[in-house]
This record gives structure tokens, C-alpha cells and sequence, in this order.
């Protein structure tokens, strides 16, 4: 008892010290599945990923984590900003919902990731499937749930503390958990979160990268209390980071802009520093929501859902005329989100119908000197829909509606002082339809959904040179909504040691929106950038996963998985750009035998072969090539040692990139200019309680 | 009851649902007015930058500029371009480049507008921003002359001297301005020997702004004129080439006919045309000139 008191106190010591140094990104989740079968959810599989996994992976960022799983890619600007790619669309084609709350942020380009600490979730899940009439617009690609999960019903305080070590950035971060059911009050819950971590420079094999570091800060508070038929919850997060801008990609002319693309490493390097310095960016999202759940009849259910976010991005650059701490860039983005939905659930079928009001404003902070990449912006949307659920002896069946009514009006003023921005009506129908059988050895899924999504405004109103690279963004305020029509399906084949799974999936998007290059310059005073102009064609997406995994014995496991997908535009065939090239992953798990007081004793080999991506429009390139295949290996071992019946520590120890590989990934932004992260020792140790 | 209850519950969501459709409509809601930031002190996008080429003479290390003549049409003492940007937001590239003759000296000066028309040199030169900030000056693309054939001394066609001075906006000679630090170069003002004749080529200006470090070597000196650190390049708040012709030798008395020649062709005038405005120009007092560098 004495040692378990000390455990305490010593991880909340190391917490505090960490909090201390005000950064953070530490990482761990109880569980990530694909989707649970739920009435009043979505009715794909189910594909868990172990909690040793989750520890493998402190440390690392949300994409990171559903890297994992099937279908997902990432898409990164860097070593410190990255995001998912589902089904090869990423950004504002994904929805990510946060306990609830769909997400709001910026949007912007590459060069920005979504505003989530994967720390706070219990439970991560990635929709795949037809999910844009709940969760609405711009759900095309899918849609990333992050969960807290259930407060439990324990009475005492409980919890985790996790410490974490990264040896290639030498980043070190701690998070700290703790919640109750409280016996005082009867029904009233409470949770309370806490992450700190903070990264240097990167380094692989050859070079250091010059301020890719990475902070991040963030805590969370739940209170739940549950009365007769109602429930109530209310949550909090603060999100903080800071991301270095890695400058070693800037150049003042086309030709210089050409030769280090050429050359494909910095050609100066810096030795490595644990600190940030500007250029960087910084992100402070706060999200306060709080809902009612009422059972106001034996099968009828009443949800209501406020939110309230705000979204507060600043990039800093060394200062000519302000000093440092004014940014270059400052914009607060504000949303309200109101949701009522009433259900009805009786016996195998669940119904709803709901209404949603959403509406985010964009401010430009005045004062920066520079002129903001984004206008002023009003944008507002009102939805209405219905999804219903049977479930039948062996099939389940969904199907749903949906309509909504936006409206975005922007106002700016570009670098020459001139005003632009109008007033946009938009409104659009989506619809759903999927089914799914499930016997004892085979399961079989199929979803057909068409959804759209309103063009951000930075795809409309874009006009200026990236912070970071000399690209010229131009947006076209001319472009349509995107529509999509994505069927999806899954069959797997099961026998006791044994499943094999195909998944696949087309996706034809009317009016598909990208930036490409045009070969052409724009003069500036800082010299000529290349000008990447916004398009809509339409296109057709099509992916094909296939996971095996077999248990070759009671303590030995392997995983294979397959991964293929396609994007071209319909017209003229040409390949679209950032879709992943093929990839192959394999993992060989070891239990093995209960050491001394020492269980759940195992180790994993992992391997990743990434193909060189053949299938390329050179034209919407940067390069006329593309990074050659690479394979990566991993490996990891985990143990743990229970303290008494309540509380266990678990060592975990892992290395990335086992060989220290040289490589570059094709879907990173910054793949021009340097390479990806070498060989990275990491170490975390877990003590719940 | 209970099915009096769920229709109410169905109605109240349903009226709920029309007054929030209802109550959306666009010209209801407008954007906070944006901010021009632009016309913000302390902007750093500048509208316009001059260059300003005066021929002249040293006086030990001060550049004296030769006398003006409006009459002048061809053999001027001084020579301007100007970058800016169009309606369109595109950099207005002049074409009409800059003649220079080989074997005279040429002070370049340079100074930025902000949008109002301000001045803003002394943005690079306070002591926050000098020491991460220097011109460099680099000679791309030289031909010879009229030709494609790249010119063979590019390297050597330009040698230059930095001469800022303190206020940046201060004329050297004058009383209370003095030199910068020889290694504190900015580049805002300095001086042009010219070694070579007959090339075209781009003078690509460049002011660096060095986000990691500052524009000293290890010893503490700065980097030549045209030897930026590689470091350096990675973001540069000005890149810009300025077209160059070196059409002519400054003449001794052997090859003054071919210098009047090289005047009348450069300019496509006359013989008689090209020597009557150099005879305008070389009757001006030559130690009358009133620019100091």
C-alpha cells in the first residue's frame, strides 16, 4: 500500500514538472475500434486495436494512431503536422466529432492539422462507411469519433499516469487521468484529464531537421449526473500547440526553389535544438458542450446538444517591423452548434429524426501587418434528418436522410487593399443506405451514401504565398459544393485461427476540389512563386484492403494487411494527386510466459513496405518523380506488474524504424525537401490505479 | 397520455425546426468589416522599391556622382527602375534594363515604399533587423552581349562596395551621418565597379531575412556581396533581377570613336546623334555633381 502511495505521488510529481514546462502530446487510448454494432450508430465491423498498441504509439498524434487501422493513410507537412487520409480524402472531407461535438477548424491546406489530443479519447473509432446523414456535410471521406467513453462505477478515485520518452526528438511528455463515481451525490460522475509533451528536432539518418519540434498542452473536464430518466453531461477541453515551421524549404526563386527539390535534403543543416523557435505555429482550441438525454416514454429518447468552440491559430515569423510576439497571422474562429434529435427504439429498430443548427464565424484579428490568408467569414447551416435502424436475425439495415440550408458570407481585403467576398446559398440532400448479414463464418457489408460538402473558404477565397514554401495558393470563389456517391463493401471469411477480409470501396465526387500546380510563377517582391490554383473536376476514387491475420499458435500471431487505392479525374484520366501508393503490413505478436510477478509478457515485429507511387500526373507535381519504395521495420515489448488487485504498472518499450531507413513517404507535403523520421527508441511506462 | 406527450414533444421539435430554418437568411448575417493591414504601421509588405544607378567617381573611398543634364538623353549620370504591382496584384517587370559602361562606377541605391508612398528603409536597419538582414547582389544569366552565348567571366563582370550610412536616409558628406560598420553591411547603398563590356545579364538583387542565426560567418564577418551563405537563402524579403547591359568601355583616346559607335548602336541614333548628347553631358561641370555615397 505504502509503494502504491509513493507511485502516486511520484507520477503526479513528474506530471506536474512536465505541466511546468507548458507542452505536451502525450498519447494513450484505451481502445481504438473500427466502429462498434450499435442500433443507434453506424453498422460497420468492428476491428479493435490492443491497449499495447495504444502504448506503442504514446506520444504520437491522432493520425498516427489511426494509421493503424484500415483504410487510413496520412497525409503530413512535415514531421509535426499530420492528418488522416480516409479512403484517400483527408481535411474537411473528414468529420471529426469530439464527444459529440463535430469539430470546427480552418481548414487550411496541408499546412494545418485538426485540433485533437488523441490522449483524451477512450475510445477512437473511424467511420468508413455511409455516415454524412448524422454527422453531415463534409463526411465524405468518414468520419473520426473521439470518445471519452463511460465514467466508470467505481467509487474511489481512479485513474492512470503514464510518463513517456522519445529518443529521436528527445521529447518527453506525461499525462495524468483521473474520474469517480461519486457516492456523495448519487448519479453525479466526474473526469478530469491532463497531457503535456513536448518534442525537439527530429533527426534520420543523415541530417537533423531545423525546428520540426512540437509542443502541445491540454486537459479536459466531464461531469455527469443521471437522474431518474434524464442525463446530463457537460465537458471541457483546452487544446494547445505549437508547431516549429520547418524553413528549410523556403528559397527567393524558382531556380534556387528547383535545385533544392533537386537536391532533396536541406542544404544547410543546423544542429538539433529542443525549443521552438519562430517560424511556428500555434493552435488554442476550446470546445464547452453539454448535453441532455431524456427517455421521456419507454421507447422514445430526446437529445439535445449544445457546443460552443473556439479556435484561436496564430503563425509567428521572425519579425521585420513588430517585434516576434506579434503574429504574422491571427485569426479566431467561434462555433455554435445546437443538436435535438428524438429517437425511438423498440425491439430491433431504432429511428430518428433530428435538427441541427451550426453556425462559425471568422475573425481576423486587426494588427498583424500582414494580410490574412483567409477572409472574414459568416457561415451557417441549418439540417434536418432521419436515419432508421432494423436489425433482423441475421442482417441489420440502415437508411437515412438528410437536407441542409448554408449560407457563408466573407469579406476581405487582399495585399493590394482591395475588397473581396460575396454572399453563398447553399443546400444539398445526402442519403444513405447499408445492410449487413453476419453468420458464424462470414460477415458481409455494404453501404451506398451520397453527401456534399461546401467548398471552404479557403479553396474559395485563397490568394497569397504558403508560410513555409514558395507555393501561391489561388482560390476560385466561382466553385461549386462537392458531391459524392461512395459504395462500400466488406466480406470476411472466418474460421477459429483464421479470417480473411476484403474490403473495397468507390467513391465518384462531382466537382471534386484540389490545388495544382500551373507551371506559371507569380512575381513578388520575395520572388516568384509557383502558383497552385484551386479546380474542380469530377472524380473517381476506388480502394481495395485485404487483412488476413491467423493465430499460427496459441502464443504467436501474424497480421497482413493490403492496402491499394486509386483517385483520377473522370475526364481526362489523369491520376489526382496525394493518394497513397500501395502499401503492405505485416505484425508477428509473441506472448510470452508469465516472468516472476512480471505478465501480459509480449513482443511484436512489425514491417511496412510502401511502394513507389507509378500512378502520378507529373503536371500536378512538384517533381516530375516520385520517393522510392522503402520498407520499415518495428519492433516493441511490453510487460506489466501488478501492485495489488487495482492497480498495475506496464513498461512498454519500442523502436521505429529499426534500421534507421533513409526514406521519403509520398503523401508528405515536405517529401521535396527532406526525409522522414530515422530510427526512434521510445519508452513508456504506464501505472493505472 | 403518453402518446399526448410524444405529439407534443413531435410538434414542438417541428415548429422548432421551421423557426430555425426560417430564421437564416443571408443578408442577415455579416462579417466583422476586415482591416486593410496593409495601411497598418509596421506592415512588412512594401508597395513599391526604386533603384536608383548614379555614375560617377571616387574620391578616395567616397562615390561622387556625376552632374545631371536633363538635356541628356542617352549618357545619363543617372538611371531609375522601379518594381510595384499592378491592379492585378502582379510585379510590373521592367523591361528597359539598366546601361552601365565598363571601367565607370556605379552607386546603387535602394529604397522601399510602403503603401502610402512612406519610406521604409529604416525598417532593415534598426538594430533588430540589421543583423539578419544584408543585400546580396548576384549576376545571373550573362550572355554576350545581343547573343545566347554565355559570357565566359561572368563572375568578374561586378565588383561592389557596401556604403549604408547612419540614418540610412542621410547622405555621406553631409554633417552627423556617418558609415555603417564595414561589417555591418545592409546593402541599402553601395557602390558598383564595372570589369567587364559587352554582356547582358540579370542582376538578381536579393535581401535575405535569416530566421536562424545572423548574417555573420564563424570569424564574425559578413559574407561577400555575391556569396550568400546557403543559409541564408531560405527566406529572402526581396528577389528581384534587374535587366543589365554593359554596352560600351569607358574611352581612352584610342577608342573613342568605337565608344560613340557603341552609343549610337545601343541606342539605335546616329553617330553624330550618340556624340553630341556625350559632348551635352560632358560639358556639365564635372565636379558639380551633388550626390555623396
Amino acid at each position: 500500500m505504502h509503494n502504491k502511495n509513493m507511485l502516486v505521488v511520484a507520477f503526479a510529481l513528474f506530471h506536474i514538472v512536465v505541466f511546468g514546462q507548458q507542452d505536451t502530446t502525450a498519447i494513450h487510448l484505451d481502445a481504438v475500434i473500427l466502429k462498434t454494432v450499435n442500433l443507434q450508430k453506424s453498422i460497420f465491423k468492428t476491428q479493435d486495436v490492443s491497449e499495447l498498441v495504444q502504448r506503442i504509439n504514446t506520444g504520437k498524434d491522432l493520425a498516427h494512431h489511426l494509421q493503424s487501422l484500415t483504410g487510413v493513410q496520412i497525409r503530413k507537412s512535415g514531421a509535426n503536422v499530420s492528418k488522416p487520409i480516409i479512403d484517400g480524402l483527408s481535411s474537411s472531407r473528414i468529420v471529426y466529432m469530439i464527444n459529440g461535438v463535430k469539430l470546427e477548424n480552418q481548414d487550411w491546406a496541408d499546412s494545418h492539422s485538426p485540433e485533437i489530443d488523441a490522449d483524451l479519447a477512450n475510445i477512437l473509432s473511424v467511420l468508413r462507411g455511409a455516415e454524412s446523414v448524422k454527422y453531415g456535410s463534409n463526411a465524405l471521406g468518414g468520419v473520426v469519433n473521439i470518445e471519452t467513453g463511460r465514467i466508470p462505477d467505481n467509487t474511489s478515485i481512479n485513474g492512470s499516469a503514464t510518463v513517456h520518452y522519445s529518443q529521436n526528438t528527445r521529447g518527453m511528455g506525461s499525462n495524468l487521468k483521473l474520474q469517480q463515481n461519486l457516492n456523495l451525490i448519487k448519479g453525479l460522475r466526474w473526469r478530469i484529464g491532463t497531457n503535456y509533451t513536448k518534442h525537439g528536432d527530429y533527426h534520420n539518418q543523415e541530417y537533423n531537421v531545423a525546428n520540426s519540434g512540437t509542443s502541445l498542452n491540454s486537459y479536459q473536464t466531464e461531469i455527469e449526473y443521471a437522474v431518474k430518466n434524464v442525463k446530463f453531461k457537460s465537458f471541457y477541453s483546452y487544446y494547445n500547440s505549437k508547431q516549429g515551421n520547418y524553413f528549410g524549404a523556403l528559397t527567393g526563386n524558382i531556380e534556387e526553389f528547383e535545385e533544392r527539390i533537386k537536391h532533396g535534403k536541406p542544404l544547410v543543416t543546423f544542429p538539433y535544438s529542443f525549443n521552438l523557435h519562430a517560424p511556428y505555429q500555434e493552435s488554442t482550441h476550446q470546445i464547452a458542450s453539454t448535453s441532455v438525454d431524456w427517455k421521456f416514454a419507454p421507447h422514445y429518447f430526446l437529445k439535445s446538444h449544445y457546443s460552443y468552440q473556439k479556435n484561436q491559430k496564430e503563425e509567428f515569423d521572425i519579425r521585420r517591423s513588430a517585434l516576434s510576439s506579434v503574429p504574422i497571422q491571427d485569426l479566431t474562429l467561434t462555433a455554435n452548434h445546437l443538436d435535438i434529435e428524438l429517437g425511438n427504439k423498440i425491439n430491433n429498430r431504432y429511428s430518428a429524426l433530428g435538427f441541427q443548427i451550426r453556425s462559425k464565424t471568422n475573425y481576423n484579428q486587426p494588427g498583424t501587418g500582414v494580410t490574412p490568408s483567409l477572409p472574414n467569414y459568416i457561415y451557417m447551416e441549418n439540417s434536418l434528418y432521419t436515419h432508421h435502424t432494423l436489425k433482423l436475425k441475421q442482417w441489420m439495415l440502415n437508411a437515412g436522410l438528410r437536407y441542409d440550408w448554408a449560407f457563408m458570407n466573407a469579406r476581405g481585403i487582399n495585399f493590394l487593399g482591395q475588397n473581396y467576398g460575396e454572399n453563398k446559398n447553399f443546400s444539398a440532400l445526402s442519403a444513405q443506405v447499408a445492410a449487413k448479414r453476419s453468420t458464424e463464418m462470414w460477415d458481409f457489408y455494404s453501404s451506398l451514401s451520397y453527401g456534399w460538402r461546401v467548398p471552404e473558404s479557403y479553396e474559395l477565397y485563397a490568394n497569397g504565398k504558403q508560410h513555409g514554401i514558395p507555393i501561391y495558393y489561388v482560390g476560385n470563389m466561382n466553385m461549386s459544393p462537392e458531391k459524392g456517391q461512395k459504395w462500400m463493401n466488406s466480406i470476411t471469411y472466418k474460421t477459429t485461427n483464421t479470417s480473411l477480409e476484403f474490403q473495397g470501396f468507390i467513391n465518384r465526387i462531382e466537382d471534386y476540389i484540389y490545388a495544382v500546380p500551373t507551371h506559371q510563377y507569380k512575381q513578388l517582391f520575395s520572388g516568384p512563386a509557383a502558383i497552385f490554383q484551386f479546380k474542380q473536376q469530377d472524380a473517381l476514387l476506388a480502394g481495395i484492403d485485404i487483412i488476413h491475420a491467423t493465430d499460427i499458435n496459441s502464443n504467436i500471431n501474424l497480421i497482413n494487411k493490403f492496402s491499394w487505392i486509386q483517385g483520377h479525374e473522370i475526364r481526362s484520366k489523369a491520376a489526382l494527386p496525394n493518394i497513397s501508393p500501395i502499401r503492405v503490413h505485416s505484425t508477428l505478436s509473441y506472448q510470452l510466459p508469465v516472468l516472476a510477478n512480471f505478465q501480459d509478457n509480449s513482443f511484436r515485429l512489425s514491417h511496412e513496405w510502401t511502394a513507389k507511387k507509378n500512378d502520378f500526373n507529373p503536371d500536378y507535381e512538384l517533381s516530375s518523380n516520385t520517393p522510392p519504395a522503402y520498407h520499415l521495420f518495428n519492433l516493441s515489448a511490453s510487460t506489466s506488474y501488478p501492485i495489488d488487485k487495482n492497480s498495475v504498472l506496464k513498461f512498454t518499450t519500442s523502436v521505429d524504424n529499426l534500421f534507421n531507413t533513409l526514406y521519403k513517404d509520398y503523401l508528405n507535403l515536405h517529401r521535396y525537401f527532406v526525409h522522414d523520421r530515422g530510427r526512434s527508441i521510445n519508452v513508456n511506462i504506464q501505472f493505472n490505479f | 397520455m403518453k402518446t399526448q406527450f410524444f405529439k407534443t414533444i413531435v410538434v414542438a421539435f417541428s415548429i422548432m425546426t421551421m423557426l430555425g430554418l426560417s430564421s437564416c437568411s443571408k443578408d442577415d448575417y455579416l462579417p466583422a468589416t476586415p482591416n486593410d493591414e496593409s495601411l497598418e504601421l509596421g506592415h512588412e509588405e512594401w508597395a513599391k522599391v526604386t533603384f536608383r544607378f548614379h555614375r560617377g567617381h571616387l574620391h578616395g573611398a567616397s562615390f561622387h556622382g556625376s552632374p545631371t543634364n536633363e538635356n541628356v538623353q542617352y549618357f545619363k549620370a543617372v538611371q531609375e527602375i522601379n518594381y510595384e504591382y499592378d491592379a492585378s496584384g502582379n510585379l510590373i517587370t521592367p523591361e528597359t534594363p539598366i546601361r552601365l559602361i565598363k571601367g565607370e562606377i556605379y552607386a546603387l541605391e535602394i529604397t522601399y515604399f510602403g503603401k502610402n508612398g512612406e519610406r521604409i528603409n529604416s525598417e532593415f536597419t534598426s538594430e533588430i533587423n540589421a543583423p539578419i538582414h544584408q543585400h546580396f547582389f548576384l549576376t545571373k544569366n550573362a550572355k554576350q552581349i545581343n547573343t545566347d552565348i554565355d559570357f565566359a567571366n561572368a563572375s568578374t563582370i561586378l565588383d561592389y562596395v557596401y556604403r549604408d550610412t547612419n540614418p540610412e536616409d542621410g547622405m555621406y558628406s553631409t554633417a552627423g551621418v556617418t558609415l555603417r560598420a564595414e561589417n555591418d553591411p545592409i546593402g541599402l547603398k553601395g557602390y558598383f565597379f564595372v570589369n567587364q563590356s559587352y554582356t547582358q545579364f540579370d542582376l538578381n538583387v536579393i535581401l535575405v531575412h535569416i530566421l536562424k542565426g545572423n548574417k555573420w560567418n564563424g570569424n564574425g564577418m559578413p559574407f561577400p556581396f555575391n556569396a550568400p551563405s546557403n543559409a541564408f537563402l531560405g527566406t529572402q524579403d526581396l528577389n528581384i533581377k534587374i535587366p543589365i547591359r554593359v554596352f560600351a568601355n569607358r574611352p581612352g583616346n584610342e577608342d573613342f570613336d568605337q565608344f560613340i559607335q557603341d552609343i549610337a548602336d545601343e541606342f539605335n541614333v546616329s553617330f553624330d546623334e550618340a556624340e553630341a548628347d556625350w559632348l551635352e553631358a560632358v560639358e556639365t561641370p564635372f565636379e558639380s555633381g551633388q550626390y555623396w555615397m
